[in-house]
Protein backbone atom coordinates (compact mmCIF):
# COMPACT_ATOMS: atom_id res chain seq x y z
CA UNK A 1 0.00 0.00 0.00
CA UNK A 2 1.22 3.33 -0.88
CA UNK A 3 1.32 6.53 0.75
CA UNK A 4 -1.35 8.20 -1.46
CA UNK A 5 -3.71 5.42 -0.85
CA UNK A 6 -3.04 6.37 2.82
CA UNK A 7 -4.21 9.75 2.43
CA UNK A 8 -6.78 8.91 0.51
CA UNK A 9 -8.72 6.85 3.09
CA UNK A 10 -7.78 9.17 5.56
CA UNK A 11 -9.93 12.03 3.58
CA UNK A 12 -12.17 9.65 2.85
CA UNK A 13 -12.96 8.29 6.09
CA UNK A 14 -12.13 4.90 4.86
CA UNK A 15 -11.56 2.01 7.33
CA UNK A 16 -7.77 2.39 8.44
CA UNK A 17 -7.75 -0.88 10.01
CA UNK A 18 -7.18 -3.16 7.34
CA UNK A 19 -4.15 -5.05 7.76
CA UNK A 20 -2.18 -3.69 4.85
CA UNK A 21 -2.72 0.16 6.08
CA UNK A 22 -1.84 -0.86 9.93
CA UNK A 23 1.64 -2.73 8.28
CA UNK A 24 1.87 0.96 6.07
CA UNK A 25 1.65 2.66 9.18
CA UNK A 26 4.14 0.92 11.11
CA UNK A 27 6.55 1.58 8.06
CA UNK A 28 5.86 4.96 7.34
CA UNK A 29 6.21 7.48 9.95
CA UNK A 30 4.71 10.09 7.90
CA UNK A 31 1.82 8.37 7.47
CA UNK A 32 1.41 7.43 10.97
CA UNK A 33 2.16 10.80 11.91
CA UNK A 34 -0.60 12.40 9.56
CA UNK A 35 -3.41 9.67 10.95
CA UNK A 36 -2.42 10.63 14.38
CA UNK A 37 -2.99 14.65 13.71
CA UNK A 38 -6.05 14.19 11.54
CA UNK A 39 -8.79 13.93 14.09
CA UNK A 40 -7.43 16.75 15.37
CA UNK A 41 -7.82 18.60 12.57
CA UNK A 42 -11.22 18.11 12.05
CA UNK A 43 -13.49 18.14 8.99
CA UNK A 44 -12.85 20.13 5.85
CA UNK A 45 -15.61 22.33 5.07
CA UNK A 46 -15.02 23.57 1.42
CA UNK A 47 -18.42 24.49 0.94
CA UNK A 48 -17.67 27.22 3.25
CA UNK A 49 -15.57 28.80 1.80
CA UNK A 50 -15.98 32.24 -0.40
CA UNK A 51 -15.61 32.94 -3.48
CA UNK A 52 -13.59 35.45 -5.40
CA UNK A 53 -15.43 37.55 -8.02
CA UNK A 54 -14.39 36.71 -11.47
CA UNK A 55 -15.21 40.06 -12.80
CA UNK A 56 -12.24 41.77 -11.86
CA UNK A 57 -10.04 38.91 -13.65
CA UNK A 58 -12.04 39.31 -16.59
CA UNK A 59 -11.43 43.09 -16.82
CA UNK A 60 -7.50 42.62 -16.28
CA UNK A 61 -7.06 40.01 -19.27
CA UNK A 62 -9.04 41.87 -21.48
CA UNK A 63 -6.99 45.19 -20.45
CA UNK A 64 -4.18 43.04 -20.92
CA UNK A 65 -3.60 43.11 -24.89
CA UNK A 66 -0.71 45.46 -26.93
CA UNK A 67 2.90 44.20 -28.29
CA UNK A 68 4.08 43.89 -24.96
CA UNK A 69 1.04 41.49 -23.89
CA UNK A 70 1.90 39.67 -26.63
CA UNK A 71 5.41 39.40 -26.19
CA UNK A 72 4.86 38.50 -22.65
CA UNK A 73 2.50 35.47 -23.83
CA UNK A 74 5.50 33.49 -25.86
CA UNK A 75 6.56 30.42 -24.78
CA UNK A 76 9.48 30.72 -22.13
CA UNK A 77 11.61 28.68 -24.92
CA UNK A 78 10.99 31.67 -27.04
CA UNK A 79 11.11 34.14 -24.50
CA UNK A 80 14.96 33.05 -23.55
CA UNK A 81 15.42 33.10 -26.93
CA UNK A 82 14.58 36.71 -27.52
CA UNK A 83 16.34 37.98 -24.39
CA UNK A 84 19.90 36.31 -25.34
CA UNK A 85 19.82 37.74 -29.00
CA UNK A 86 18.89 41.32 -27.24
CA UNK A 87 21.41 40.46 -25.00
CA UNK A 88 24.32 39.93 -27.37
CA UNK A 89 23.70 42.71 -29.49
CA UNK A 90 24.48 45.42 -27.54
CA UNK A 91 28.29 43.78 -27.14
CA UNK A 92 28.74 42.91 -30.88
CA UNK A 93 27.81 46.55 -31.51
CA UNK A 94 29.75 47.92 -29.57
CA UNK A 95 33.20 45.79 -30.88
CA UNK A 96 31.98 45.90 -34.21
CA UNK A 97 31.32 50.10 -34.08
CA UNK A 98 33.35 51.44 -31.10
CA UNK A 99 35.94 48.78 -30.14
CA UNK A 100 38.87 49.63 -27.28
CA UNK A 101 41.58 50.58 -28.97
CA UNK A 102 44.10 48.56 -27.13
CA UNK A 103 42.30 45.03 -28.26
CA UNK A 104 45.01 43.45 -29.26
CA UNK A 105 47.47 44.27 -26.60
CA UNK A 106 45.17 43.52 -23.86
CA UNK A 107 46.50 40.02 -22.09
CA UNK A 108 44.35 37.16 -23.88
CA UNK A 109 43.57 35.19 -20.67
CA UNK A 110 42.05 38.23 -18.93
CA UNK A 111 39.83 39.55 -21.77
CA UNK A 112 38.90 35.83 -21.41
CA UNK A 113 37.82 35.81 -18.29
CA UNK A 114 36.51 38.90 -17.53
CA UNK A 115 34.37 38.45 -20.62
CA UNK A 116 32.88 34.81 -19.05
CA UNK A 117 32.77 36.70 -15.58
CA UNK A 118 30.38 39.45 -17.07
CA UNK A 119 28.22 36.68 -19.41
CA UNK A 120 27.80 34.48 -16.74
CA UNK A 121 26.09 37.29 -14.33
CA UNK A 122 24.44 38.76 -17.49
CA UNK A 123 22.93 35.20 -18.16
CA UNK A 124 21.95 33.88 -14.74
CA UNK A 125 20.57 37.11 -14.02
CA UNK A 126 18.38 36.91 -17.41
CA UNK A 127 17.26 33.24 -17.03
CA UNK A 128 15.66 33.93 -13.67
CA UNK A 129 14.21 36.95 -14.96
CA UNK A 130 12.55 35.39 -17.95
CA UNK A 131 11.26 32.13 -15.78
CA UNK A 132 8.38 30.36 -16.04
CA UNK A 133 5.97 31.43 -13.74
CA UNK A 134 4.45 28.04 -13.17
CA UNK A 135 7.53 26.93 -11.46
CA UNK A 136 8.88 27.10 -8.02
CA UNK A 137 10.18 30.52 -6.54
CA UNK A 138 12.36 30.51 -3.15
CA UNK A 139 13.75 33.88 -3.90
CA UNK A 140 16.96 32.70 -4.71
CA UNK A 141 17.32 35.53 -7.26
CA UNK A 142 18.13 38.17 -4.63
CA UNK A 143 21.63 36.16 -4.12
CA UNK A 144 22.15 35.57 -8.09
CA UNK A 145 21.76 39.57 -7.76
CA UNK A 146 23.92 40.26 -5.08
CA UNK A 147 26.77 38.37 -6.48
CA UNK A 148 25.85 39.67 -10.44
CA UNK A 149 26.92 43.30 -8.34
CA UNK A 150 29.64 41.84 -7.00
CA UNK A 151 31.40 40.40 -9.94
CA UNK A 152 30.53 43.98 -11.58
CA UNK A 153 31.84 46.25 -9.45
CA UNK A 154 35.56 43.96 -8.85
CA UNK A 155 35.44 43.48 -12.93
CA UNK A 156 34.47 47.45 -13.76
CA UNK A 157 36.98 49.06 -11.15
CA UNK A 158 39.85 46.34 -12.51
CA UNK A 159 42.87 48.81 -13.38
CA UNK A 160 44.67 48.16 -17.09
CA UNK A 161 47.39 46.23 -16.55
CA UNK A 162 49.73 49.17 -18.79
CA UNK A 163 48.16 52.22 -18.13
CA UNK A 164 50.02 53.76 -20.42
CA UNK A 165 47.54 52.55 -22.77
CA UNK A 166 45.00 55.10 -21.82
CA UNK A 167 44.09 58.03 -23.20
CA UNK A 168 43.59 59.68 -20.45
CA UNK A 169 46.65 59.34 -18.10
CA UNK A 170 45.99 58.88 -14.75
CA UNK A 171 43.25 62.03 -14.85
CA UNK A 172 40.27 60.68 -12.37
CA UNK A 173 37.64 62.12 -14.13
CA UNK A 174 38.57 62.96 -17.55
CA UNK A 175 35.98 61.02 -19.71
CA UNK A 176 34.09 59.32 -16.97
CA UNK A 177 30.64 61.07 -17.21
CA UNK A 178 31.16 60.25 -21.55
CA UNK A 179 31.36 56.44 -20.16
CA UNK A 180 28.83 56.45 -17.57
CA UNK A 181 26.81 58.00 -20.52
CA UNK A 182 27.77 55.24 -22.89
CA UNK A 183 27.37 52.15 -20.30
CA UNK A 184 23.98 53.59 -18.91
CA UNK A 185 22.09 53.94 -22.86
CA UNK A 186 23.70 50.04 -23.74
CA UNK A 187 21.83 49.38 -20.27
CA UNK A 188 19.03 50.27 -20.87
CA UNK A 189 17.41 48.34 -24.01
CA UNK A 190 18.27 45.15 -21.92
CA UNK A 191 16.28 46.99 -18.97
CA UNK A 192 13.24 47.47 -21.18
CA UNK A 193 13.55 44.29 -23.23
CA UNK A 194 13.85 41.94 -20.08
CA UNK A 195 10.88 43.96 -18.66
CA UNK A 196 8.66 43.28 -21.24
CA UNK A 197 9.75 39.94 -22.03
CA UNK A 198 9.23 38.82 -17.96
CA UNK A 199 5.72 37.39 -17.96
CA UNK A 200 5.14 39.35 -14.83
CA UNK A 201 7.10 42.39 -15.92
CA UNK A 202 4.85 44.87 -14.65
CA UNK A 203 4.51 43.28 -10.92
CA UNK A 204 7.87 42.03 -10.81
CA UNK A 205 8.50 42.52 -7.16
CA UNK A 206 12.09 40.94 -5.71
CA UNK A 207 13.13 39.99 -8.70
CA UNK A 208 13.42 43.29 -10.62
CA UNK A 209 16.99 43.02 -9.00
CA UNK A 210 18.04 40.29 -11.32
CA UNK A 211 16.76 42.45 -14.26
CA UNK A 212 18.67 45.37 -12.66
CA UNK A 213 21.71 42.93 -12.50
CA UNK A 214 21.54 41.88 -15.96
CA UNK A 215 21.10 45.40 -17.33
CA UNK A 216 23.93 46.73 -15.23
CA UNK A 217 26.25 43.74 -16.62
CA UNK A 218 25.43 44.75 -20.40
CA UNK A 219 26.28 48.32 -19.58
CA UNK A 220 29.66 47.33 -17.59
CA UNK A 221 30.27 44.82 -20.64
CA UNK A 222 29.66 47.45 -23.15
CA UNK A 223 31.97 50.02 -21.33
CA UNK A 224 34.53 47.49 -20.96
CA UNK A 225 34.69 46.65 -24.62
CA UNK A 226 34.97 50.37 -25.52
CA UNK A 227 37.21 52.19 -23.32
CA UNK A 228 40.40 51.68 -22.73
CA UNK A 229 41.07 53.51 -19.63
CA UNK A 230 42.52 52.23 -16.55
CA UNK A 231 42.92 54.82 -13.75
CA UNK A 232 40.91 54.26 -10.74
CA UNK A 233 38.74 57.78 -10.63
CA UNK A 234 37.76 57.30 -14.14
CA UNK A 235 37.35 53.84 -13.38
CA UNK A 236 35.03 54.38 -10.28
CA UNK A 237 33.13 57.73 -11.78
CA UNK A 238 33.13 56.39 -15.37
CA UNK A 239 32.53 52.53 -15.54
CA UNK A 240 31.37 51.40 -11.75
CA UNK A 241 28.63 54.06 -11.76
CA UNK A 242 26.98 52.13 -14.49
CA UNK A 243 25.37 49.93 -12.11
CA UNK A 244 22.99 53.30 -10.75
CA UNK A 245 20.47 53.84 -13.19
CA UNK A 246 19.71 50.44 -13.37
CA UNK A 247 19.39 49.38 -9.12
CA UNK A 248 17.52 52.75 -9.29
CA UNK A 249 15.07 51.83 -11.01
CA UNK A 250 14.97 48.62 -9.54
CA UNK A 251 14.30 49.91 -6.44
CA UNK A 252 11.48 52.07 -7.66
CA UNK A 253 10.01 48.99 -9.04
CA UNK A 254 10.24 46.62 -6.07
CA UNK A 255 7.58 48.77 -4.55
CA UNK A 256 5.00 47.72 -6.84
CA UNK B 1 -6.37 24.88 -19.67
CA UNK B 2 -5.64 23.02 -22.96
CA UNK B 3 -9.30 24.22 -24.04
CA UNK B 4 -8.62 27.70 -23.23
CA UNK B 5 -4.81 27.50 -24.90
CA UNK B 6 -6.79 26.39 -27.40
CA UNK B 7 -8.97 29.21 -28.09
CA UNK B 8 -11.92 28.86 -26.03
CA UNK B 9 -12.01 32.27 -23.64
CA UNK B 10 -14.84 30.44 -21.38
CA UNK B 11 -13.15 27.65 -20.39
CA UNK B 12 -10.81 29.56 -18.22
CA UNK B 13 -13.42 31.08 -16.24
CA UNK B 14 -14.42 27.38 -15.68
CA UNK B 15 -11.25 26.66 -14.13
CA UNK B 16 -11.60 29.95 -12.29
CA UNK B 17 -14.92 28.66 -10.73
CA UNK B 18 -13.56 25.49 -9.85
CA UNK B 19 -9.89 26.40 -8.25
CA UNK B 20 -10.81 30.00 -6.96
CA UNK B 21 -12.44 28.69 -3.63
CA UNK B 22 -9.69 26.50 -2.88
CA UNK B 23 -6.94 28.85 -3.25
CA UNK B 24 -8.89 31.53 -1.49
CA UNK B 25 -8.95 28.85 1.46
CA UNK B 26 -5.05 28.03 0.90
CA UNK B 27 -4.21 31.49 1.47
CA UNK B 28 -6.55 32.23 4.33
CA UNK B 29 -4.95 28.94 5.80
CA UNK B 30 -1.58 30.49 4.92
CA UNK B 31 -2.74 33.40 7.33
CA UNK B 32 -4.03 35.97 4.77
CA UNK B 33 -6.63 38.56 5.41
CA UNK B 34 -9.60 37.75 3.43
CA UNK B 35 -9.06 40.45 1.05
CA UNK B 36 -5.14 39.79 0.71
CA UNK B 37 -6.55 36.35 -0.36
CA UNK B 38 -8.94 37.35 -3.36
CA UNK B 39 -6.12 39.72 -4.77
CA UNK B 40 -3.80 36.97 -4.58
CA UNK B 41 -6.54 34.74 -5.97
CA UNK B 42 -6.91 37.59 -9.25
CA UNK B 43 -3.56 37.44 -9.72
CA UNK B 44 -2.51 33.89 -9.65
CA UNK B 45 -5.31 33.40 -12.62
CA UNK B 46 -3.87 36.35 -13.88
CA UNK B 47 -0.52 34.73 -14.48
CA UNK B 48 -1.73 31.38 -15.26
CA UNK B 49 -3.22 33.46 -18.18
CA UNK B 50 -0.06 34.70 -19.27
CA UNK B 51 1.65 31.43 -18.64
CA UNK B 52 -0.59 29.81 -21.08
CA UNK B 53 1.42 29.33 -23.71
CA UNK B 54 3.91 27.11 -21.87
CA UNK B 55 1.44 24.41 -21.10
CA UNK B 56 1.45 21.23 -23.19
CA UNK B 57 -1.38 19.14 -23.93
CA UNK B 58 -1.57 16.10 -21.54
CA UNK B 59 -0.09 17.99 -18.55
CA UNK B 60 -2.23 18.75 -15.44
CA UNK B 61 -3.09 22.27 -14.48
CA UNK B 62 -3.26 21.34 -11.07
CA UNK B 63 0.45 21.67 -9.78
CA UNK B 64 0.69 24.80 -12.24
CA UNK B 65 -1.95 26.92 -10.14
CA UNK B 66 -0.64 25.75 -6.54
CA UNK B 67 2.69 26.71 -7.35
CA UNK B 68 1.91 29.93 -8.81
CA UNK B 69 -0.36 30.95 -5.81
CA UNK B 70 2.38 29.60 -3.55
CA UNK B 71 4.97 31.80 -5.36
CA UNK B 72 2.84 35.01 -5.10
CA UNK B 73 2.17 33.95 -1.52
CA UNK B 74 5.73 33.89 -0.47
CA UNK B 75 6.48 37.01 -2.46
CA UNK B 76 3.37 38.78 -0.77
CA UNK B 77 5.13 37.72 2.31
CA UNK B 78 8.15 38.78 1.63
CA UNK B 79 7.18 42.28 0.82
CA UNK B 80 4.73 42.42 4.09
CA UNK B 81 7.74 41.51 6.16
CA UNK B 82 7.25 37.85 6.41
CA UNK B 83 4.53 37.54 8.83
CA UNK B 84 1.32 36.26 8.29
CA UNK B 85 -0.95 39.01 8.93
CA UNK B 86 -3.09 37.18 11.25
CA UNK B 87 0.32 36.25 13.46
CA UNK B 88 -0.59 40.01 14.22
CA UNK B 89 -3.63 39.56 15.81
CA UNK B 90 -2.92 36.47 18.33
CA UNK B 91 -5.85 37.41 20.80
CA UNK B 92 -8.11 37.15 17.89
CA UNK B 93 -11.64 35.48 19.14
CA UNK B 94 -12.45 31.85 18.19
CA UNK B 95 -13.47 31.74 15.12
CA UNK B 96 -16.87 30.32 15.74
CA UNK B 97 -17.13 33.90 17.41
CA UNK B 98 -16.27 36.00 14.83
CA UNK B 99 -18.39 36.90 11.47
CA UNK B 100 -15.58 37.01 9.23
CA UNK B 101 -16.57 34.11 7.09
CA UNK B 102 -13.05 32.66 6.57
CA UNK B 103 -13.10 31.69 10.24
CA UNK B 104 -15.26 28.84 9.26
CA UNK B 105 -13.22 27.30 7.30
CA UNK B 106 -11.11 25.77 10.42
CA UNK B 107 -11.39 25.87 13.91
CA UNK B 108 -9.55 28.75 16.10
CA UNK B 109 -7.07 26.21 17.47
CA UNK B 110 -6.25 24.80 14.25
CA UNK B 111 -5.54 28.19 12.82
CA UNK B 112 -3.62 29.01 15.41
CA UNK B 113 -1.84 25.65 15.35
CA UNK B 114 -0.83 25.78 11.25
CA UNK B 115 0.27 29.50 12.56
CA UNK B 116 2.83 28.03 14.45
CA UNK B 117 4.67 25.94 11.86
CA UNK B 118 7.43 26.98 9.86
CA UNK B 119 6.88 27.97 6.54
CA UNK B 120 7.99 25.36 4.90
CA UNK B 121 6.13 22.79 6.95
CA UNK B 122 2.69 24.72 6.79
CA UNK B 123 2.82 24.65 2.83
CA UNK B 124 3.11 21.36 2.48
CA UNK B 125 0.46 20.60 5.29
CA UNK B 126 -1.84 22.96 3.26
CA UNK B 127 -1.51 20.85 0.07
CA UNK B 128 -1.17 17.48 1.03
CA UNK B 129 -3.77 17.50 3.99
CA UNK B 130 -6.28 20.56 3.19
CA UNK B 131 -5.97 20.77 -0.66
CA UNK B 132 -5.26 16.62 -0.71
CA UNK B 133 -2.12 16.74 -2.97
CA UNK B 134 0.12 13.40 -2.93
CA UNK B 135 3.44 13.41 -1.76
CA UNK B 136 4.95 13.71 -5.76
CA UNK B 137 2.54 16.73 -6.32
CA UNK B 138 3.31 18.22 -3.20
CA UNK B 139 7.10 17.99 -4.15
CA UNK B 140 6.75 19.35 -7.58
CA UNK B 141 4.69 22.39 -6.42
CA UNK B 142 7.16 23.31 -3.51
CA UNK B 143 10.18 22.66 -5.62
CA UNK B 144 11.92 20.10 -3.42
CA UNK B 145 12.19 15.82 -3.26
CA UNK B 146 9.63 13.93 -2.80
CA UNK B 147 11.63 13.05 0.78
CA UNK B 148 11.91 16.00 1.54
CA UNK B 149 8.45 16.69 1.60
CA UNK B 150 7.73 13.91 3.37
CA UNK B 151 9.99 14.77 5.92
CA UNK B 152 8.53 18.36 6.09
CA UNK B 153 4.82 16.62 6.47
CA UNK B 154 6.03 14.16 8.82
CA UNK B 155 7.62 17.39 11.40
CA UNK B 156 4.27 19.19 10.64
CA UNK B 157 1.71 16.82 11.27
CA UNK B 158 3.55 16.05 15.04
CA UNK B 159 4.17 19.61 15.50
CA UNK B 160 0.35 20.30 14.52
CA UNK B 161 -0.94 17.48 17.02
CA UNK B 162 1.50 18.23 19.86
CA UNK B 163 0.24 21.96 19.74
CA UNK B 164 -3.90 20.36 19.36
CA UNK B 165 -3.30 18.26 21.95
CA UNK B 166 -1.61 21.06 24.33
CA UNK B 167 -4.25 23.50 23.53
CA UNK B 168 -6.82 20.89 25.02
CA UNK B 169 -8.51 19.93 21.60
CA UNK B 170 -9.80 16.35 21.94
CA UNK B 171 -10.95 13.86 19.46
CA UNK B 172 -15.04 14.65 19.53
CA UNK B 173 -16.13 11.38 18.29
CA UNK B 174 -14.84 10.26 14.75
CA UNK B 175 -13.60 12.62 12.60
CA UNK B 176 -15.56 13.24 9.60
CA UNK B 177 -13.05 13.71 6.73
CA UNK B 178 -15.42 12.56 3.94
CA UNK B 179 -15.82 15.97 2.65
CA UNK B 180 -13.76 15.69 -0.23
CA UNK B 181 -13.19 18.14 -2.92
CA UNK B 182 -12.00 16.41 -6.02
Amino acid sequence: MECDEIQTRARGGGDLREPGVVQHLRACETCAAMIAAAPLLGARTPGAAASPSASALATAIASDGGAAAALRSWSTPLRRTVGAALVLAVPVLVMTLWPRPDHAAYPVLRWIFELAALFVVIAAASWIALRPLHRPDHGGARWVALFGVLVTVVLASLPAIDSSISPHGTDALSGAPWCFVFGTACAVPTWLGLRVLARDGDRLGMRADVVAAASAGVGALAVFLHCPTGAHGHLWAGHVTVLALPWLLALRLRRR
Amino acid sequence: MAAYVAGNRPAFLSLFERWAPRLRQLFVRGGLRGEDADDLVQQTFFQLHRARNDFRAGSTVRPWIYTIALNLRRQFMRRAGRKPEHELDETSAPAAQTADPDAAIDSHHVRAALRSLPDAQREVIMLHWFQGLSFREVAEVVGATPTAVKVRAHRGYAKLRAYLEAAGVTVGGAPSYGQGEE
